[in-house]
């Protein structure tokens, strides 16, 4: 078992969910089968092969450097769970 | 005397002098209102895209060429993760096994001495957000999230609080001259981090801090000594340091632990796939390189040589590009250079910092100052009439006009006829006897109310030295 | 009388119910209700959202045609959304909790270009919650939408994460249908559903404004009745964007005047992979691959096996390089900007985690995880890295046999719809049901499936059809082609 207790602990930490015992079992296993699966990699032969990291094979594709006019405060707030006049609003973060 | 040596290494963040952020076209201008320059882009909203901003891949390769970089050929933009409410994405789009610039360096003087400080890497990133915290709630604020950035990463060179403030003071300059940065501190523009650790020579580097928050260069360099001191004195009593972020508080003079770091933080980085690879040709870079003005060094240089400046003036005239483009304008002319020099050391400094401008906002040019440096080294008016002529080329209802003008305009032209100056001063002894039989009487010093009294009858216009010369000569008669 | 007319409409192609309209022989809104009427008495839950703007739309198009001013040929037609397409002002949830609540202040590439042409929006469509896949059967407790029904045959599954467009377009409540296809999902859906399913190569439609959920392999598709319908869809939609960093800027053939002329099937050399025609394909399938392949032959194609050979880790890769990417276009979802927050919580932290847990699924969570794992210090040279370089393994392969071959003919799926009662305890399993479509979305490559015939159960067969980059023209010419050989039009 690679997906132990504590690599779902640290990975629920990484994408900040918080998961029932239960739940933390049944998804390591499901996990563990998707590990299965991506061992196949393994059996390939990739020495010496370069890693695709995009789509398509384009380069350099830049904007210029123009300012555009911002849409209103009032439409990028609207869908905001909580906020005021003027900022989004979050509960404090603890240091 | 401790034996522990300190090692310093700096990474400092610039917000690039580009109109629109590093992803989207929103505005980077400071100081706009909250969350007016911010879109559904910037906001990380599903479905957005981020398009990456040429003007930014072109400032980082100017600040890398400036720093004496290589310049990557090919560089590529990696995700970095962490969750924070100034990070809409919930992952930042940096550069991390591939940056712009690398294996650079940059010279430091400090009493005399130079020293390289090697860097390792700059690459571009987008800015985070800004965050108000409140009493139980925290206001989040996008203007300035996506902003574009460099990081410029400093080896562990610098041994010492001065050479934290000589680094960031020529790193600055090198960026003001450069155009990447408008380097305002104050307005977060130029941030540190100091990295901190201490060894005995030949032994391997102790454990290393973090520090941040620091505002101002000379922050920076007390935050420096703080934490020197601090580690040393931890170290000397057998106690064990531990790896910790820490911030620094300017007005206690004291840092404070933000938080321990017990492991890595963990990233998880990887590839960006929306944004393509950054491919730089070596024409670019030669074009980029040809737009380089001269730099503060060289400049400094060429004023020694070309003009005999004093290491001092060519110094405090090359802080700003502002003021030295204007010394050379004035000088190309063939102005006096060492009486431009004086002029923009004294009066016209003094003048922007009383008025609170930029020297960039200088209302008069080159032009003017080399006139006026003319009229006061042929004496056509005293320097204390040159100085009168500096403040009121200042005011906005002079503008446009010469030096000259305004030197007629009031009336200042110095007298410097000898028969002129010969009568008044005749007068000034006949007035005062008194003073003259002192003065011949060998207290030598009485000769300057004298003068002060041609002065006051000439308004002010009489030649100085001629009138202290003549006065000398019928005195001594 | 009137109701076999009216759903006579309704069952029309695209291309015959334009005609219609430029004849003036119906009308926008005439049809707009029926199909509005049909939406609700289906019981298929294709539809999560109807347009309550879709009537009125279509009065402004029907005096737009009295006018003589119709914004282009299909100004009027009905047509539904994949509900992870944003629409400035409509809500756009991406079946998620998360997203329940939100109305996007701009609306997709694609959305403004139909609305350019006129056509009118019915509703936004049904999907997996962001896309995820695999899905293991368990419907979670927090599904925001009931699950989608196959037209063909309610018992059997419609498909996976692109449900909606394949049902829509089946059951006749759409003329068309934009969704997004990942790993093969609206090719699929397509072929679960009986109907035709366009992935277009990478770059050539805009992505702005579609929801992401693996960057490197997520595509608008276009769901419709027949190869011409897509055609002419795809001429609306294709074209540079500049808020699309992929967007190619080639420019746009007229796909459905090209598409009209002259299928020159004696001139084209078509590849089978072997590798999709294995074991794991059901014997009716390989059958009906067959049967259109010695159609193809017969009209004067060379019709001959090919390979490619990475073909068997290509479903390892996908997973592993869509988990990661998924896993991290997931983090924007915060709680604080926008979407769903919980109801209490005692700092940011808290919240943050309670509104993830709460509004993600348990499918979601799974990739989140898997994600994270693989990228991860240990996931990333392990497994990230390697399932990168047999992209490119896959990636070239293709490039071999587009040397030789003009088009590739394949199954679309290992299988044809499985009953909806199946649980997938592995998901492995799962994920091997996208072994014929996962390669070209790897690549970037554009592939078409269409309908060719029943398995003996009555369900759909859909075969796909491959082509090189920036190639839809020729795939588009060589499926109405085949439409035509697999006796449909």
């Amino acid at each position: 078992m690679r997906i132990t207790e504590e690599t779902m602990r640290k990975l629920s930490g990484l994408v900040k969910i918080n998961l029932t015992e239960a739940e933390s079992s049944r998804l390591a296993l499901t996990i563990e089968d998707m590990l299965h699966l991506a061992d196949k990699l393994e059996e390939a032969d990739t020495a010496g092969v370069a890693e695709t990291s995009h789509a398509v094979q384009l380069q350099s594709v830049y904007r210029e450097d123009v300012m555009v006019r911002s849409p209103s405060r009032e439409k990028m707030l609207a869908n905001a769970p909580e906020r005021d006049e003027t900022c989004f609003i979050t509960p404090k973060v603890l240091e | 005397m401790s034996t522990y040596q300190p090692v310093i290494g700096l990474e400092v963040h610039a917000e690039l002098a580009a109109e629109s952020k590093i992803y989207c076209g929103c505005s980077t201008a400071f100081g706009g209102e909250e969350n007016t320059h911010i879109c559904p882009g910037c906001l990380g909203m599903p479905g957005t895209l981020p398009l990456l901003n040429r003007k930014v891949v072109e400032l980082c390769v100017k600040a890398g060429l400036a720093l004496n970089c290589k310049i990557n050929p090919y560089s590529r933009q990696d995700r970095k993760h962490y969750f924070y409410p100034d990070l809409p994405k919930g992952f930042q789009i940096s550069q991390l096994e591939l940056p712009v610039c690398y294996d650079g360096y940059l010279d430091i003087e400090l009493a005399g001495q130079r020293k390289r400080i090697r860097i390792n890497r700059i690459h571009i990133e987008e800015d985070a957000g800004k965050l108000i915290h409140g009493a139980g709630e925290t206001r989040v604020d996008l203007n300035r999230g996506a902003a574009g950035l460099i990081e410029i990463v400093s080896e562990p060179d610098l041994s010492g609080p001065d050479e934290v403030y000589a680094y960031m003071e020529t790193l600055r300059q090198v960026l003001l001259y450069t155009g990447v940065s408008n380097c305002k501190m104050e307005e977060g523009a130029l941030r540190c981090d100091i990295n901190i650790s201490l060894h005995h020579e030949g032994e391997p580097f102790g454990v290393r801090t973090e520090m941040k928050n620091l505002n101002s260069l000379s922050a920076a360099r007390a935050a420096a000594a703080y934490e020197i001191k601090r580690q040393t004195r931890i170290l000397e009593e057998g106690g064990e340091l531990f790896q910790a972020t820490l911030r620094w508080d300017d007005d206690k003079g004291e840092n404070y632990v933000m938080r321990v770091k017990e492991h890595a933080e963990e990233y998880y980085y990887f590839p960006e796939p929306d944004v393509m690879p950054i491919v730089i040709s070596q024409e670019e870079v030669e074009t980029i390189r040809a737009s380089l003005p001269e730099m503060p060094e060289a400049r400094r240089r060429r004023y020694r040589e070309q003009y005999n400046l004093s290491d001092y003036d060519a110094g405090i005239l090359t802080v700003s590009k502002a003021l030295s483009d204007l010394f050379d304008r004035a000088a190309e002319t063939g102005a006096p250079p060492k009486i431009c020099a004086n002029f923009i050391m004294g009066d016209i400094i003094r003048l922007l910092n009383e008025k609170g401008l930029e020297a960039e906002q200088l209302p008069f040019g080159g032009a003017d100052l080399a006139e006026l440096a003319t009229l006061v080294s042929t004496g056509a008016i005293s320097s204390s009439a040159g100085s009168k002529v500096t403040e009121l080329l200042f005011q906005p209802v002079n503008a446009g006009k010469s030096p000259g003008e305004i030197v007629k305009e009031q009336n200042l032209e110095q007298v410097s006829d000898d028969t002129a100056i010969r009568d008044m001063c005749r007068d000034v002894i006949e007035q005062n006897p008194k003073i003259a039989a002192d003065y011949r009487g060998g207290k030598k010093q009485a000769i300057s109310a004298l003068v002060g009294q041609v002065m006051k009858a000439s308004q002010g216009k009489a030649n100085p030295g001629m009138v202290n010369q003549i006065l000398q000569e019928l005195l001594e008669v | 009388m009137q109701a076999a007319q009216e759903q006579g409409l309704a069952t029309l192609s695209l291309v015959q119910i334009g005609k219609l309209l430029q004849n003036r022989e119906t009308t926008s809104s005439e049809i707009a209700e029926i199909l509005l009427d049909r939406i609700g008495a289906s019981g298929n839950n294709a539809y999560v959202l109807t347009n309550e703007q879709a009537l009125k739309a279509a009065a402004i198009s029907d005096n737009r045609r009295i006018a003589g001013s119709p914004l282009s040929g299909i100004d009027g037609v009905p047509a539904a959304l994949m509900d992870n397409i944003c629409v400035e002002g409509m809500r756009t949830t991406c079946a998620s909790r998360m997203l329940e609540g939100f109305v996007p202040p701009y609306s997709a590439a694609v959305a403004e270009s139909l609305e350019q042409a006129g056509v009118i929006l019915l509703g936004k469509l049904n999907m997996e919650e962001f896309a995820v896949g695999p899905t293991l059967g368990e419907r979670a407790e927090n599904t925001l939408f009931a699950t989608t029904k196959n037209p063909v045959d309610a018992a059997y599954t419609p498909g996976s994460s692109s449900a909606g467009p394949a049902a829509a377009v089946a059951e006749d409540t759409a003329y068309f249908a934009l969704g997004s296809d990942v790993g093969g999902s609206a090719r699929q859906s397509a072929a679960f559903c009986g109907v035709v399913g366009l992935r277009p190569g990478f770059g050539r439609v805009s992505r702005y404004g579609l929801v992401q959920c693996a960057s490197s392999l997520d595509q608008i598709s276009i769901t419709g009745k027949d190869a011409a319908d897509c055609a002419l869809v795809l001429s609306l939609i294709a074209g540079y964007d500049a808020r699309d960093p992929a967007a190619c800027k080639d420019r746009t053939p007229d796909y459905l005047r090209n598409l009209m002329g002259a299928v020159r099937l004696k001139e084209l050399r078509i590849g089978v992979p072997k590798e999709y025609m294995g074991q794991e394909v059901g014997e009716e399938i390989r059958q009906s691959v067959k049967s259109l392949s010695a159609a193809m032959q017969e009209a004067g194609a060379v019709v001959e096996e090919c390979s490619l050979p990475h073909t068997d880790y290509a479903v390892s890769a996908y997973q592993v390089i869509a988990a990661a990417e998924f896993s991290s276009n997931m983090n924007r979802y915060d709680g604080v900007k926008f979407g769903y927050r919980t109801a209490s919580y005692e700092n940011y932290d808290d919240m943050l985690r309670k509104t993830r847990t709460e509004a993600f699924g348990e499918d979601v969570k799974r990739k989140m995880l898997f994600g994270a794992y693989i990228l991860s210090q240990e996931g990333f040279n392990a497994w990230f890295k390697p399932a990168q370089r047999v992209r490119t393994l896959v990636r070239d392969d293709f490039q071999r046999v587009f040397g030789k071959y003009d088009i590739l003919l394949a199954p679309t799926s290992p299988v044809t719809a499985w009953p909806v009662s199946k649980q997938f305890s592995d998901p492995a399993e799962a994920c091997a049901m996208d072994l014929c479509t996962v390669s070209a979305s790897l690549a970037g490559l554009p592939a078409i499936s269409i309908p060719c015939g029943n398995d003996s159960a009555g369900l759909p067969i859909g075969l796909q059809l491959i082509g090189p980059a920036l190639s839809e023209d020729l795939l588009l010419q060589v499926a109405r082609g085949a439409e035509e050989l697999c006796g449909l039009v």
